[in-house]
């Protein structure tokens, strides 16, 4: 399982899909939200919210805590509910250029497991995000223009669209973003799976809020038109630059205190 | 919940303190205590395929219930308190208290401590004895109970080192006779009233096991090497002071085991009673855990210096016994989950006379999962097969999951093979079931 929450929740960030301020090139504006500040390390507590195609929904919550070590990156999640998968958590060890190193406890084994990177046109946990989403992407796999400018809401954005040079390295086709200038953390972004006019899923960032300065999306949702489902994230604390201590990322500290 | 009536005592207070004047409102609010309450609470209705007798209730409900409390005052210190009733049957469940610091964590108490890669079978995973009450209707973690022992683990990034001590031998959980899962139901009813004598150990320290497990990753391979000496907790049958002649090429069973307790060998050898016991074994283990593309692969070796087995004319024999366990698993798109492991026990110097163990016990097991309507919907199987004596297992099953705190499962058991294997034994248990639980 892929499970790639860099920079508080990087399904929230999508850092390679993005733009800034002056007048840069397609490529630039990209490299950009890669390179976006999201501080040394995170954590955050989110609450989510999954609506299935007939309208039921189901919540949960989670901690979420990342740290960066220059090449290598590590991430934590433990659900804290519902009941049915509380303390169940996710460690994965990212080196770039390399694969993920990935465990995963389960409470009710009483085991933790090291676990396969999934393919990652696959589900993360159920909801509307694929591990690719959750992933960052290197700005030089695909090619970037500048479609238009646009404004939405109070944000002036550069809508840009990136598709993959190779298209077996992606799941989508193409996707469209919608960067707002200076900021560089997507507010839309429509996901092609097919030759279609029509996108298969949208991620909308519904609130963003500058957090120990630092561009948040708090509130975010990401539809899916082909299954008519929907995954909304909220944010409901979040904190960066704590010092956060090593051993919460190692693999004693997943089946501690259980 | 715990939330909602620590919310209500805090209205309560926060009414003295308007009443009871400015002086008490400056004193700051109550923290909210670090308690947290959890509770699963099942009930499975099953209804047998077959009435084997008249007796019978081809319907049955087993109630389970574990109630926990967790106190965690800080992050290096856990108070836990569960208890666990089955059918009306109280027990402690976990109940221990947890310290922990950077590199060491010792937990002292009523706990479930886990060895081994492999899953369902897995011949490390012995330090715990099962609720075998019910067959294998539940899997093996379910199954596990939780006795007092003492945990001590220093850890680090590069190895770790547990050792542990479990001063009171308690067995596993089961019956010999008077209920379908019994294991001498079917013949005691073939033949009446068998007479069993256990020989239980005193729950002396002389009885106390401890062991230890080293642990570390080479590179992308995890590896543990471990040692238990213990008690089985699984008893072993007596031999015979004079058996039955052995007659050449005939395979022995428990059926004539039970016949030659009940009646002898006329005129010669009388009725004997028949008597089990808890050997003391030393258990070495190796386990390793790593992926592989797609895969994830892991596996135990465990190797057992004597073991008893019982020969064709019930006399005993020690033998060393190796058991090797491979397995296989993968992660699918649209959440599909596979897993695959195979089993070989050998009999080290094996000795024909040893029939109806064979040298060599190959067992496969598999498990596969497919999740639907986003997650809320799981078809499922998991299953064992004895390849050497043709035993088998089976529970295909759908879990519902659409009602948050509750599930629902629906499934089948199916046991078969010889009378003498372990699920041939269930072989007349075959049933349907529905399983709900509550948790919170």
């Amino acid at each position: 399982m892929r499970i790639r929450i860099g920079s508080a929740l990087a399904f929230m960030v999508l850092s390679s899909f993005a733009v800034a301020a002056d007048n840069p090139d397609a490529r630039t504006i990209a490299q950009r939200v890669n390179d976006r500040e999201d501080g040394k390390d995170s954590y955050a507590k989110v609450d989510m919210l999954l609506t299935d195609r007939s309208g039921v929904t189901q919540s949960r919550s989670m901690i979420s805590a990342t740290k960066d070590y220059g090449k290598l990156s590590k991430s934590y999640i433990r659900f804290s509910a519902p009941a049915s998968i509380e303390d169940t958590s996710f460690l994965s060890w990212e080196v770039e250029g390399k694969d993920d190193e990935q465990f995963l406890f389960l409470p009710e084994l009483g085991r933790d497991r090291r676990i396969v990177s999934s393919q990652k046109d696959s589900d993360f946990v159920n909801t509307d995000f694929t591990y690719e989403d959750m992933q960052k992407r290197n700005v030089d796999k695909d090619t970037h223009k500048i479609l238009r400018e646009e404004k939405v809401g109070e944000y002036d954005c550069w809508v840009l669209e990136s598709v993959p040079i190779d298209p077996k390295s992606s799941q989508y086709k193409r996707w469209v973003a919608w960067i707002p200038k200076g900021i560089y953390l997507p507010l839309r972004v429509e996901f092609y799976t097919r030759i279609l006019r029509q996108p298969t899923k949208i991620l909308t960032t519904r609130r963003l809020k500058k957090v120990d300065g630092i561009w948040t999306a708090i509130e975010a949702e990401m539809k899916n038109y082909e299954r008519n489902t929907m995954t909304l994230l909220r944010t409901i604390e979040i904190k960066y630059n704590q010092g956060l201590p090593d051993r919460m990322f190692s693999r004693a500290y997943l089946k501690r205190n259980r | 919940m715990i939330r909602g009536l620590l919310k209500q005592r805090g209205r309560v207070l926060l009414g003295f303190f308007l009443i009871a004047g400015p002086g008490w409102a400056r004193k700051p609010p109550p923290k909210p205590l670090p308690i947290k309450l959890t509770a699963k609470i099942s009930n499975r209705f099953n209804w047998d395929f077959k009435k084997d007798n008249l007796l019978e209730d081809t319907s049955q409900t087993n109630t389970e219930m574990i109630a926990q409390a967790k106190y965690l005052p800080n992050p290096r210190v856990q108070v836990v308190v569960g208890e666990w009733m089955v059918d009306n049957d109280l027990r402690p469940y976990n109940m221990y208290l947890n310290l922990s610091s950077d590199h060491v964590n010792f937990r002292l108490g009523n706990q479930i401590v886990r060895w081994g890669k492999a899953d369902e079978i897995s011949p490390l995973d012995v330090l715990n004895p099962e609720d075998l009450t019910l067959g294998f209707n539940r899997v093996r973690a379910d199954r596990k109970i939780p006795v007092p022992m003492a945990n001590l683990e220093f850890l680090s990034d590069a190895i770790s080192l547990q050792g542990v001590f479990i001063p009171f031998f308690e067995k596993s959980i089961f019956k010999y006779t008077g209920d379908d899962w019994a294991y001498f139901d079917h013949l005691e009813k073939k033949y009446g009233p068998i007479n069993i004598i256990e020989q239980e150990p005193a729950q002396t320290m002389k009885d106390a096991g401890y062991g230890g497990r080293l642990s570390g990753a080479l590179g992308r391979f995890d590896l543990a090497f471990s040692y238990l000496n213990h008690r089985r907790d699984i008893p072993t049958l007596v031999g015979f002071p004079i058996g039955p002649p052995v007659v050449p090429g005939q395979v022995g069973g428990i059926e004539d085991l039970v016949k030659f307790s009940k009646f002898g060998f006329p005129p010669f050898i009388p009725p004997q009673p028949i008597q089990f016991r808890y050997d003391r074994e030393e258990r070495y283990g190796f386990e390793f855990e790593t992926t592989a593309g797609s895969f994830g692969l892991r596996g135990d070796l465990s190797y057992v210096s004597s073991q008893s087995f019982t020969t064709q004319n019930l006399q005993e024999q020690w033998k060393p016994v190796i058991t090797a366990v491979g397995g296989m698993d993968y992660s699918g798109p649209a959440g599909s989950y596979i897993n695959v492991s195979v089993s070989q026990t050998q009999i080290r110097d094996y000795d024909p006379i040893l029939a109806p163990t064979e040298e060599k016990t190959t067992t496969l097991s598999a498990q596969f999962s497919l999740e639907l309507m986003s997650g809320n919907v799981k078809l499922s199987y998991l299953g064992y097969m004895n390849v050497t004596d043709k035993s088998y297992y089976h529970n295909p099953k759908v879990n519902i999951g659409y009602i948050p705190n509750i599930g629902i499962e629906v499934g089948v058991d199916i046991y078969g093979g010889p009378s003498y294997s372990q699920t041939g034994f269930f072989g007349n248990n075959d049933q349907a079931y529905l399983a709900l639980k509550y948790f919170f």
